[in-house]
């Protein structure tokens, strides 16, 4: 729940990605509710219609996702409003937070991200003092609370800042949300590390940041094998992450030699390319990964189509007497976004692969 | 029936859309967590059940299958196209190489961009948007385009686009999208995202209308439910419901430049940058636009700007004439669509102070094809006018259903009409000049060619095109004729390259011309951040000797929150003011009051000019400078010309304090004016009867007030006493109850009700039931209900058993119509009692009458009618049904088509019992209640024509949405919307009263359902009349007797009914004698038919004191500008005609007269019998002879 940083995530999925695989014996759901230009307010969800009031649309909104947990982002917005606006922020907050405990969720909140581009130099400075004093009334009402306080910020204070930002210096890019969900699990201190295996064939030994069963060597490291089960997490979902998991081998005897996973061939190199490292690009892990992706993001669209539908004003709005039939259309929805969710939960299931790596005759 | 084409849809996206038939079982799938287990389950079994479920969707849609949708055949459409004398037409594309075009828009290449929507008006549940971008080109310049390519596609519901910085950008629903093709092979590959967050209340209101202006900015639109929070790097940017944006796509600075309007689907920009509007369900034609402007419908607006054609067409697009190929006259005309009426419109426009005077000419285009929906239109490179054509014989986005069959979701055209024996515009081949030529290209009389050769100067090398304009500013000839036109193109280059030019700027701030001064100004605001001096040159542009230019520039200070800034704006007023000057000062310096205000309170002469302080003190409603107000006003020193405007304030703001004041000023007058002593009572009055306010120690004065001769002023303070609550003065109302007449006697009993005490209740309870005089009971009866409802109801029902009149009984039954509580009450106490029947009977009449919708169904009511039935009180059964089904409605609407007779229909549609005409408007003469029907015919089908006469509240037009108003003291005002202010809400009531409701006051504003219009509204017309009624509304807007023309006819009028008021005005005793006298309007109102003729029998014949027999009527005019005025009146012969109080004389029925500016009234006195036809006509001549600017005031 926020403004369009959250909103935007849905583009990507990477959190709920990140999220949902942590524990992949669980069935999870997700609902985003971002609304771009969004406050503690609800001002976004302003409409020709009233009652509802933005406000009273906001609560609706979570009420009806039936949240255990909410991650709240806010502040960007209310930030612009500088020293001014933040009485009127931390009590809109402390509202907001008092309305999500009355519905029994849990709140997790997100500290603002910098603005990297604002017109000028010196409009840009301002921004970014003025979001971290934002910051600030967010983590102390965090600590006053007890709750959950995720400070990405300084995540975003980088070289290379605009690499992580949409032209416009505001929105994050892949790269963007890819960090913000590693700053997120990882303050949560959910990481979950790409698998390396190091294989060291001299010594019949494997070392993995991984859980290994059924290691086998034969005919002098001819052929090794073993099985690992991953979860989908642990492979990379971006074309800038592929190549970071990558497999060692030393101690092995001149040749070529393969590695198939699954059955599938998958990497082929020499002794020395083995010593060096072949990173993995394809895996049936990463074709499980793009493939809950794939999912999620659907999910998130379907779900957008029903949480902000276009013809509002005729089919819940004040003239749903003209178009309210189509009520149910939306409600069908539900229908696909649960089948959905239940494909995201089915897919997300650890594999075990079976690594084999074998000299080329 | 099966339709095929819904079939076909079916079976395409099957797995998706069965979820929409399945949706009984999704509805009771468990909750949560066990949901994920059964959903798989639920899946396969799903699959299996496909089939029989698609089969029951197709035969239900089945139903809705039918009537008579024109033939898609382009040569059909051709074929029945009318051009105005000298043009042609010619189809450019059509499907399948453009389907459902929505926009379009040309680029430098003079290929044209089209964004179409197949899945418009709604995305099926489940179905996934594949929505396209087209490009058509004209490979051989032969007019008809031979090339379509789809550049994209995916997108979903694109309602807008423009291409431009290499690319296109593209409305996709919340976003704005930049779609490049980077490899050259036609179609887009690479999209960014430029902005986003924009509302989707209503498909067919998303972000649409994409322009480029002449500064190289991209505007685009939006409509009312729309409501938009776009994050920037400046900061969020939002707007509520319609307006326009402004977005520069270099520096990604996103601004609101107007706002308001209901649904602007165009927007144009003249030669000079300035910008014009059209709404598509507004009701004002051509709307003048600067940066600020605001028009209907702005949520928080104070204050709005009107359209300049009151009572026109609804419009889509907007482009306006330029070039060689036009003929020279066209030059600067808008050309738009009237797309309910199958028609293109022309209008000519003419520049009066800071604005236009606008004028609609002959059609350019029009057909009696339903399925002609021109939506945009746009001139095109060679010169010719382009024309999009949605093609679909429905519009109507949420009044037929969403999926109805009969919407045409496969066709669209573009149409090209060009002038017979005129060249056509070479095309320039603008991609491959060099700086030099493209700048040359600004020269071009081709808005077209100027507009591309900017877009493309914009991508290039900044420096080279520094360099090069330069160069050409340096070698144009001042002495031609179009130089200063020239150089404010070079300022619009500077400007779209983000490159700041100031002495070009200056040279430009001095040009002779006031146009290229008043597009200075504009650029010069915006450049304001790196021009030091911006706020002294816009002091001195407020100077200007030209209105547009001080327009600009009191827009532009705003900017400066200085007291300068204040003063240098307030100093407009020393010049000739209007209403755009007046709008935008106001704004300025309502929006620097927090600089000005204090200044203004400490020392009154701050602004040195009593005038300026008035005009400054009323922007702003805060309570201190309300006070000082009062003091200005109570002291007699507020200028005549803002007089009306303070009472005003003072009536909505004006605290106890301020209303001691104004009462010391009633009851020991220093000025002497007793017009101002009785508007002074009104203030009071109404802020008594609004607010519940009573200036402090009143009392004793008021007898003393009581004691004058004047009966208007007693009137009032008589209705005060009772406000007040001045029980002492019980026995003053008692005398003039005695003593006065009917009205003084009928205002002391509601006095007397007001009162509210013991003893004022035994008087009023006493005269109830035994006064000797009938209606005198009545009154204080009504008054009873207010106070002590039970006791009344008793007495009434005494009463009642008497017998009184008929309208002594309905007034009666009015009384506890009032109020639900009091309905009740007489409900209660006439469940065991009998009245007769004739009594009874009225009462359910009254009842259908007085009860508003959401009050008939409540309890009170159900047991009043069942008491009444039980006396008797059974009205005779409805003839027309109007309780139908689709089935039966599709009949009726078959014999609509084969036997209504529209003639008999218009006669019936003008009956004053069954009230159309009070609510509804044909040409904007009519009632305001409900939407003008000008051309309901051709926008609405037959059977939905039907269906919203019987259940009005199931189709509701955007702008009549019915609102609801709580205020703080609990009491309840039903309506429309108005404009919802900062500080006020305006709602017309059911009697069409605009009324201001001050925020303070009100607890709660919503958006209710339902319809103002009365359900059973025809229940009393016999069947075939009902056909002949419906017969009529659907013809309206089709060629012939029952279109809405663009000529000039008197539509609204106003007639004498009897000879009482005449004689009371003018003390003349014969009707000869008013000739030439200063006649307020009449009291009754009338309209003329769709044709523009009134018949005669809908005119009284009144009887003068002498016993002659005449009629007359009149009609108001507003002139615009003074000159001559020429009017041709037919029908009645040897009539008398005077303007003012200036006869005219009349040959052969034509006659003129030199007028002033202002609103003036037209009267008409003739004798019928000497009539020779059976219908009066006039018309306003609009030729040469008649060099005076008019509008004919329409409305109710």
């Amino acid at each position: 729940m926020g403004n369009a940083l959250i909103e935007n995530e849905q583009q990507f999925g990477f959190l709920e990605y990140q999220l949902t695989n942590y524990w992949p014996e669980k069935h999870l759901t997700f609902r985003n509710l971002g609304w771009s230009g969004d406050t503690v307010f609800g001002e976004a969800r302003s409409y020709y219609t009233n009652p509802p009031g933005p406000y009273d649309l906001l609560i609706s909104q979570i009420k009806a996702a039936e949240p255990d947990w909410i991650i709240i982002g806010y502040g960007n917005v209310e930030a612009q409003e500088g020293a001014a606006g933040l009485s009127h922020f931390k009590a809109g907050l402390n509202q907001l937070l008092d309305s999500v405990k009355a519905i029994g969720a849990k709140a997790i909140l997100l500290s603002t991200i910098p603005q990297a581009i604002a017109g000028s130099e010196e409009l840009m400075v301002k921004r970014n003092e003025e979001l971290l004093l934002y910051n600030n009334a967010i983590a102390e009402i965090s600590k006053n609370r007890d709750l959950a306080f995720i400070d990405v910020f300084n995540a975003f204070i980088t070289p290379n800042q605009t690499e992580h930002y949409e032209n416009n210096g505001v929105h994050l890019n892949e790269a963007g949300y890819l960090l913000f969900a590693e700053t997120i699990m990882n303050q949560l201190m959910l990481t979950t590390e790409i698998p390396t295996f190091e294989i060291d064939a001299s010594t019949a030994t494997i070392e993995s940041n991984v859980p290994l069963e059924n290691i086998s060597m034969t005919d002098k490291s001819r052929r090794i094998s073993f099985s690992s089960t991953l979860k989908a997490t642990s492979t990379p979902v971006t074309k800038s992450q592929l190549g970071s998991q990558t497999i060692t081998v030393e101690g092995l005897k001149k040749g070529n030699y393969t590695l198939s996973i699954g059955g599938n061939l998958q990497a082929i190199g020499s002794r020395k390319d083995w010593e060096e490292g072949v990173s993995l690009q394809q895996s049936p892990s990463t074709q499980q990964s793009e493939q809950l992706l794939k999912l999620i993001r659907e999910k998130d669209k379907i779900y957008f189509h029903q949480y902000r539908p276009q013809n509002r004003t005729y089919i819940i709005g004040f003239r749903s007497y003209e178009q309210g039939r189509h009520k149910e259309g939306l409600a069908a929805l539900d229908a696909l976004i649960l089948w959905l969710d239940d494909q995201i939960n089915q897919a997300k299931k650890p594999q075990t692969l079976q690594y084999l790596l074998e000299r080329l005759p | 029936m099966l339709d095929l084409n819904r079939l076909n849809h079916f079976t395409e996206i099957a797995p998706n859309t069965m979820i929409l038939e399945l949706i009984p079982h999704i509805k009771c799938l468990p909750k949560k967590a066990e949901r994920h287990q059964k959903l798989s389950q639920f899946f396969r079994m799903a699959t299996s059940l496909l089939l029989p479920f698609l089969w029951i969707s197709i035969s239900v849609n089945g139903q809705n299958a039918l009537r008579d949708i024109p033939s898609p055949d382009p040569q059909d459409q051709m074929d029945r196209f009318q051009v105005a004398a000298g043009f042609e037409v010619n189809l450019f594309a059509a499907d399948p190489m453009v389907v459902k075009p929505i926009q379009m828009n040309w680029d430098a290449q003079g290929r044209l961009w089209v964004v179409s929507s197949t899945i418009y008006p709604h995305l099926k549940p489940g179905e996934t948007a594949n929505d396209k971008i087209l490009v058509l080109e004209d490979t051989d310049r032969d007019g008809i385009a031979d090339k379509s390519t789809v550049f994209a596609e995916g997108l979903f519901t694109p309602t807008g686009l423009l291409p431009g910085d290499g690319g296109v950008y593209v409305a996709n629903s919340t976003e704005i999208l930049h779609l490049k093709d980077t490899n050259g092979d036609g179609k887009a590959d690479e999209t960014t995202r430029i902005l986003s967050g924009f509302g989707t209340g209503d498909a067919h209101h998303l972000i649409h209308t994409f322009r480029w202006g002449p500064d190289g900015l991209m505007y685009f639109n939006q409509s009312i439910y729309i409501y938009s929070h776009v994050e920037t790097p400046y900061g969020i940017r939002r707007l509520e419901g319609g307006g326009v944006w402004q977005y520069n796509t270099k520096t990604q600075k996103l601004e609101v430049y107007a706002k308001g309007l209901i649904n602007p689907w165009g927007l144009q920009f003249d030669k000079w940058g300035k910008s014009f509007l059209t709404d598509g369900a507004g009701r004002e034609g051509i709307n003048y636009a600067f940066p600020g402007a605001t028009f209907v419908t702005a949520p928080g607006a104070e204050r709005i700007l009107s359209g300049l054609n009151p009572g026109q067409p609804k419009h889509s697009g907007l482009d306006i004439v330029s070039g060689s190929h036009m003929p020279k006259d066209w030059s600067g005309s808008l050309i738009t669509n009237d797309f309910r009426a199958n028609r293109v419109n022309r209008f000519l426009l003419e520049e009066q102070g800071s604005g236009f005077i606008s004028k609609q000419v002959d059609d350019l285009l029009w057909t009696d094809h339903i399925g002609f929906r021109p939506v945009d239109i746009l001139m095109g490179p060679d010169g010719a006018i382009y024309v999009a054509d949605w093609y679909n014989p429905i519009i109507q986005h949420g009044e037929v259903d969403f999926f109805d069959s009969r919407r045409d979701q496969q066709h669209g055209r573009i149409w090209r009409i060009t002038k017979k024996d005129s060249p056509l515009v070479k095309y320039p081949e603008l991609e491959n000049k060099s700086i030099p030529e493209l700048l040359e290209a600004l020269k071009s009389e081709e808005n077209w060619e100027r507009l591309q050769s900017k877009l493309i100067l914009k991508n290039k090398d900044e420096l080279n095109v520094i360099e090069g304009l330069k160069e050409w500013v340096t070698s144009l000839d001042p002495s031609n004729p179009a130089y200063e036109h020239h150089l404010l193109e070079a300022l619009w280059v500077h400007q779209a390259i983000g490159s700041v030019n100031v002495p070009l700027l200056k040279k430009l701030l001095s040009a002779g011309n006031s146009e290229a001064r008043a597009a200075a100004v504009r650029v010069l605001v915006r450049w304001k951040e790196n021009i030091p001096e911006t706020q002294s040159l816009l002091v001195s542009a407020i100077k200007d000797s030209h209105a547009t230019v001080r327009l600009e520039a009191i827009v532009g200070i705003e900017n400066f929150r200085t007291t300068e800034a204040t003063v240098a704006a307030l100093a407009a007023l020393d010049q000739t003011m209007d209403v755009n000057l007046d709008f935008a000062l106001w704004h300025t310096v309502s929006n620097l009051s927090p600089v000005w205000l204090p200044e203004v309170l400490n020392n009154q002469a701050y602004f040195g000019d009593i005038g300026k302080t008035v005009f400054a003190l009323n922007t702003v409603s805060d309570p201190k400078s309300i006070t000082l107000l009062a003091e200005l006003y109570s002291g007699n020193k507020i200028p005549d010309k803002y007089i009306e405007l303070v009472q005003e304030k003072m009536t909505k703001y004006g605290s106890a304090e301020d209303l001691t004041k104004i009462y010391l000023e009633v009851v020991n007058p220093t000025s002497g004016n007793a017009d101002k002593q009785l508007k002074d009572l009104e203030i009071l009055l109404q802020a008594a009867k609004g607010r519940g306010l009573e200036p402090q120690n009143t009392s004793s004065q008021l007898r003393t007030l009581l004691k004058s001769e004047n009966e208007a002023l007693e009137i009032k303070v008589l209705q005060l006493i009772g406000l007040w609550k001045k029980a002492d003065l019980l026995d003053l109302l008692l005398q003039k109850n005695k003593d006065g007449n009917e009205e003084v006697r009928k205002v002391t009993m509601e006095a007397m009700g007001g009162l509210d005490d013991a003893n004022s209740q035994e008087v009023l309870l006493s005269m109830a039931e035994t006064h000797e005089n009938e209606s005198t009971r009545v009154l204080a009866i009504s008054q009873l209900v207010k106070t002590a409802p039970e006791k009344a109801a008793t007495v009434a029902i005494s009463l009642l058993t008497k017998k009184p009149t008929e309208n002594d009984t309905k007034d009666i039954f009015a009384a506890f119509l009032s109020s639900n509580a009091a309905t009740d009450i007489l409900a209660t106490a006439l469940s065991d009692t009998v009245i007769p029947t004739e009594m009874a009977k009225v009462g359910r009449k009254a009842m259908q009458e007085l009860l508003p919708w959401h009050r008939r169904n409540k309890e009170g009511a159900l047991k009043l009618k069942v008491a009444l039935e039980a006396s008797g009180g059974i009205l005779p059964p409805e003839r027309m049904p109007q309780q139908l089904d689709n089935q039966q409605i599709y009949a009726l609407a078959q014999e609509v088509k084969n036997q209504a007779d529209p003639v008999i229909g218009e006669a019936i549609y003008r009956r004053q019992s069954l009230m159309c005409q009070n609510c509804h408007g044909i040409g904007g003469a009519g009632g305001q209640l409900g939407p003008d029907l000008s051309s309901l015919g051709t926008s609405l089908p037959i059977d939905n024509i039907i269906k919203s006469i019987l259940e009005p509240t199931e189709s509701i037009k955007e702008g009549f949405e019915l609102q609801k108003v709580t205020k703080n003291d609990g009491g309840i005002i039903m309506g429309y919307l108005i404009n919802d202010g900062a500080r006020e809400v305006v709602i017309r009531d059911m009697a069409g009263n605009e009324n201001g409701i001050p925020k303070s006051q009100i607890k709660n504003l919503e958006k209710v359902p339902g319809s103002l219009m009365p359900a059973g509204i025809t229940a009393g017309l016999e069947k075939h009349e009902f056909i002949d009624l419906v017969g009529y509304l659907s013809k309206l807007g089709s060629t012939g007797s029952f279109r809405v023309t663009n000529e000039k006819l008197v539509r609204r009028w106003k007639a004498a009914p009897d000879f009482k008021v005449l004689a009371k005005m003018t003390g003349e005793d014969k009707w000869q004698n008013l000739l030439n006298k200063n006649l307020n309007p009449m009291l009754k109102g009338l309209y003329s038919q769709v044709a523009g003729d009134l018949p005669l029998g809908d005119i009284p014949i009144v009887t003068d004191n002498s016993g002659q027999k005449f009629s007359l009527v009149q009609f108001e005019v507003d002139i615009l500008k003074e000159g001559e005025l020429s009017l041709k009146l037919t029908g009645v012969e040897q009539a008398k005609v005077w303007i003012g109080n200036k006869e005219i004389t009349l040959s052969k029925g034509i006659g003129s007269a030199k007028v002033s500016v202002g609103k003036q009234w037209v009267n008409i006195a003739f004798d019928q019998k000497k009539a020779g036809n059976d219908s009066l006509k006039v018309l306003l001549v609009d030729d040469k002879s008649n060099s005076a600017q008019s509008q004919l005031i329409v409305g109710h």
